[in-house]
């Protein structure tokens, strides 16, 4: 482990531990937020214990957890809340957020656009570090007094304000990641500005590309409030202000011994200006990694591409002026709740025009149904879905009946699961062999794929049944003593099975990704014959990426081009 | 392939070197964290109506006019220091390097000894929600000149030798960690005025 | 723009007169807050001459005036997001549910 003498050898450390290396960055980011993802989903198989079984033991695994959170292997309401909070915690902040923009987005962002790196290779790898200390801190909060902030990933006040510790290390976590988050959204931004190669302007950019552009300028802008928010939470927590404490408040029919003059809607209007955003965070790079893959697996260019890029210009921006229908019922009079309502419709539009792109790149094109294919597809109907049941929540009369329901939690995962994190696995697929020189197994990607598929309808789906039925969220006990919920709470059984099943379908993957490592067939520089600049490079692209000049001559999907030798004309090729 | 271009010379269609770029976006989102505190401030305001109260109640509006004059003249110094870069004086740069970061010790002590002066009379961000975001706001902001007070002595001191070897990139570090500064002067004139003069 | 001595000279002046003016400006301002006038007077003069101060700083000595357009549309696209920030929490007091008596 010490300096060798070659002046361009560093030491393992340098090298695979504080690499300043996109690539390895973008490969530490990979498999953390893997890990993170993985553990988050595990919160959620212990929580649908709860929701199916309520109140009774979970066999073996329940004596794991100890007599002051799942005494008797039965959990124990508090530790059901702690959970809750950090599945959301863990899954947005620390797995799909880092693996879609910490991972693909800085794995691929500078191979696309044909630069030797990302324009702050320092601050780069300060992000990734930053991420990793906040996520620790989320991680040992589980093991404090009182264990993890239980309030919800919302952290709502006056409950947040009062929480046991687990909260204050919850915002001390948050504020590590807001900084990760910032250094690598002015990173994003400069790069994609500056280091484009000769002859990449703006229209020939893969959509990709632009996606991460839009997403950096989100996470650049949004962040800041809910650091602001979070600063006065911990005043509030540490320094005994009451900033959202209000006056009169009384816990356990004690008053509170603060100033009060606080407000409890400040810290919604905070946090809810990040956390929209944060959804279009959350869909856009799984947009972009979906253009990609249609347009490679259809052998077309996509469908009215600059269309889709001004959709997605306007989407990023009308992202900043929605965030309140999340505040429908908190009292907002007839006119700002029209204002958000009318901006929430107008904002499904360009997802609208998205969509439909995509669709209209499959009609007459030549399907190549690979693993990332089969990926890329399932996420078109997905988020159609997800979609669409946006919008009753958009519509603040619908939104009276459906707020704080399962139908929240099956609308927004729909969007997420089957969505986002369908398009993360396409990406993985697709651009493996970018980075290993080998492809993963297609039978076990048929493993994989078919019976995640499925199961994802069989857990989202019946809860929009359950939300209709007026089953709120966030029940310990899923419903049991709530009398609306009576007449759906055998789906609850239904959907912790399906949770286990898709539990056990990632296993073909976990396993392929590792074994395909060593394993897989081999391949060579452009495997899926694509057009775009990363499949330019030797495999795995070396430091520096590129061994030559490179220039483009092309937009990013000529494919199929008449007249031209093949049926696809590399942006990097001079000749078509 | 294996150098970051634009690193000093700037890019022909956006005219700018990296390091410009990325200060002034690092700019937009500090004006976006200051947006959401004093967003606080607006809302705890308006909430409170009558009962706010003025600033000059609980705030020394003569220690205040001082720092922001402190503040203001490390602002200039700071320009100064660029400026004698361009003219290639690195002795100048040394001398305004180094006023602009006594000054901001200067604005910390001061703000300090207010703070002292706050908790010896017994009034804590605790009492109220005046105090609560005064506290929060200056301190935020303090930490920022923290920040500056670091990253301006590093390149007072360590940071200084790139002059030898890279003058121009060194020039551009300068400039940048100017903009930062200047941007930090500019919240303070807000802060000042919307703290201790409403 | 500091190209040779002369420019030079005429930069620092200028700022230097800058200077002046901020100094000027904030003993303004504290005198008019001491004034104690209608408070939403004195509201509106000492944000204005603090806004007039803050933009000499931003576009005299961080040379905004003459940045390029890229950084203006950065900034511009900036304070239309601060503006919503600062003014739509404010306008969920203004505009209640009817019936409601009491401020959130």
């Amino acid at each position: 482990m010490s300096e060798s003498h070659h002046e361009h050898e560093s030491s393992f450390w340098k090298k695979y531990i504080f690499s300043v290396d996109h690539k390895i960055i973008g490969l530490q980011y990979g498999i953390t937020s893997l890990i993170f993802l993985l553990f988050g989903f595990t919160i959620m198989m212990l929580m649908r214990w709860q929701l199916a079984y309520p109140e009774q033991p979970l066999p073996v695994i329940g004596k794991i957890f100890g007599e002051n959170r799942m005494p008797g292997g039965i959990m124990l309401p508090e530790f059901y809340n702690q959970l809750g909070a950090m599945h959301g915690t863990i899954m947005v902040f620390l797995g799909v957020v880092p693996l879609a923009v910490g991972a693909f987005g800085n794995y691929i962002v500078p191979l696309q656009i044909g630069a030797p790196d990302m324009a702050f290779p320092k601050l780069n790898m300060a992000s990734y570090w930053s991420f990793f200390v906040g996520g620790v801190i989320m991680l040992v909060s589980f093991f404090v007094p009182g264990g993890a902030a239980s309030s919800g990933w919302t952290s709502y006040p006056p409950l947040s304000d009062i929480a046991t510790v687990g909260q204050t290390m919850w915002l001390f976590g948050m504020a590590f990641l807001i900084t990760s988050s910032l250094l690598g959204s002015v990173n994003f931004i400069v790069t994609i500005f500056q280091l484009r190669v000769k002859g990449l302007t703006f229209m020939r950019l893969p959509f990709f590309v632009w996606a991460q552009l839009v997403t950096s300028f989100l996470l650049l802008l949004a962040f800041p409030p809910l650091e602001a928010a979070s600063v006065m939470q911990l005043m509030d927590r540490l320094a005994g202000t009451s900033f959202f404490l209000p006056s009169g408040l009384l816990i356990s029919g004690q008053p509170l011994a603060n100033s009060g003059g606080g407000s409890v809607l400040l810290w919604q209007h905070l946090f809810w200006f990040l956390a929209h955003p944060e959804v279009y965070v959350l869909i856009l790079p799984a947009m972009g990694i979906v253009t990609e893959i249609l347009a490679n697996n259809t052998r077309k260019p996509i469908g009215a591409y600059k269309l889709m890029v001004y959709a997605i210009i306007f989407l990023g921006f009308m992202s900043f002026i929605v965030w309140a229908h999340h505040m429908f019922l908190t009292g907002m009079g007839t006119a700002i709740s029209s204002f958000f309502q009318a901006t929430t419709m107008i904002i499904s539009i360009p997802s609208v025009v998205i969509l439909a792109a995509f669709f209209l790149t499959l009609w007459g094109g030549a399907i190549r149904f690979t693993i990332p294919m089969l990926f890329a597809l399932a996420f078109l109907p997905m988020f159609g879905i997800g979609g669409l049941t946006g919008l009753p929540l958009g519509l603040a009369a619908a939104d009276i009946h459906l707020h704080d329901t399962y139908y929240v939690i099956g609308h927004f995962h729909y969007i997420v699961a089957p969505g986002t994190i369908f398009a993360l696995f396409a990406g993985i697929y697709y651009w493996f062999p970018k980075a290993t020189g080998r492809k993963m197994n297609t039978l076990l990607g048929h493993l994989h794929f078919w019976p995640s598929f499925v199961c994802m309808n069989l857990i989202f789906m019946p809860m929009f049944i359950q939300g209709l039925a007026g089953v709120s969220r966030r029940l310990y006990d899923g419903g049991l003593t709530y009398a609306h919920a009576q007449g759906a709470l055998h789906w609850n059984v239904f959907i912790s099975m399906a949770v286990w099943t898709l539990a056990l379908s990632q296993i073909p993957f976990i396993i392929n990704l590792l074994v395909s490592m060593k394993c897989g067939e081999k391949v060579g520089d452009n495997p899926w014959e694509a057009t775009t600049l990363e499949w330019a490079t030797p495999t795995p692209p070396p430091h520096g990426n590129f061994t030559r000049e490179l220039s483009v001559y092309r937009g990013p999907y000529e494919y199929s081009v008449p007249g031209a030798s093949r049926d696809f004309s590399p942006q990097y090729e001079e000749k078509p | 392939m294996q150098e970051i271009p634009y690193t000093v010379a700037v890019r022909q269609d956006t005219g700018l070197y990296n390091a410009k770029m990325g200060i002034w976006l690092f700019l937009a989102s500090e004006v976006m964290l200051f947006g959401g505190l004093f967003s606080a401030y607006v809302l705890l305001r308006v909430g409170a109506g009558e009962h706010w109260p003025l600033g000059a109640t609980y705030l020394n509006v003569a220690i205040g006019t001082f720092n922001t004059f402190v503040l203001m003249s490390s602002s200039i110094t700071m320009l100064m220091a660029w400026a004698s870069l361009k003219m290639k004086n690195f002795g100048h740069f040394k001398m305004y390097q180094g006023i602009t970061i006594a000054l901001a010790l200067l604005f910390l002590s001061v703000k300090g000894y207010e703070y002292s002066m706050k908790f010896k009379h017994h009034h804590f961000p605790s009492d109220n929600t005046f105090l609560a975001i005064y506290f929060t706001l200056t301190g935020i902001h303090a930490l920022h000149i923290i920040g500056g007070v670091v990253v301006n002595s590093y390149l007072w001191g360590p940071g200084s030798k790139m002059w030898q070897a890279e003058p121009e990139r060194f020039t551009n570090r300068i400039e940048v960690a100017g903009l930062y500064w200047h941007f930090v002067d500019l919240v303070w004139i807000f802060l000042f005025s919307v703290m201790y003069l409403l | 723009m500091i190209a040779d001595q002369n420019s030079a000279q005429k930069e620092i002046r200028k700022y230097l007169l800058i200077f002046v003016v901020l100094l000027s400006l904030t003993l303004m301002n504290v005198f008019v807050s001491r004034l104690h006038l209608n408070i939403s007077l004195t509201i509106i003069i000492v944000l204005s001459v603090a806004a007039f101060e803050a933009s000499l700083v931003a576009c005299q000595l961080m040379h905004l005036i003459s940045e390029e357009k890229l950084i203006y549309s950065f900034l511009v696209l900036t304070v239309i997001f601060f503006v919503f920030a600062l003014f739509i929490p404010l306008w969920g007091i203004f505009n209640p549910i009817t019936g409601s008596t009491h401020v959130p």
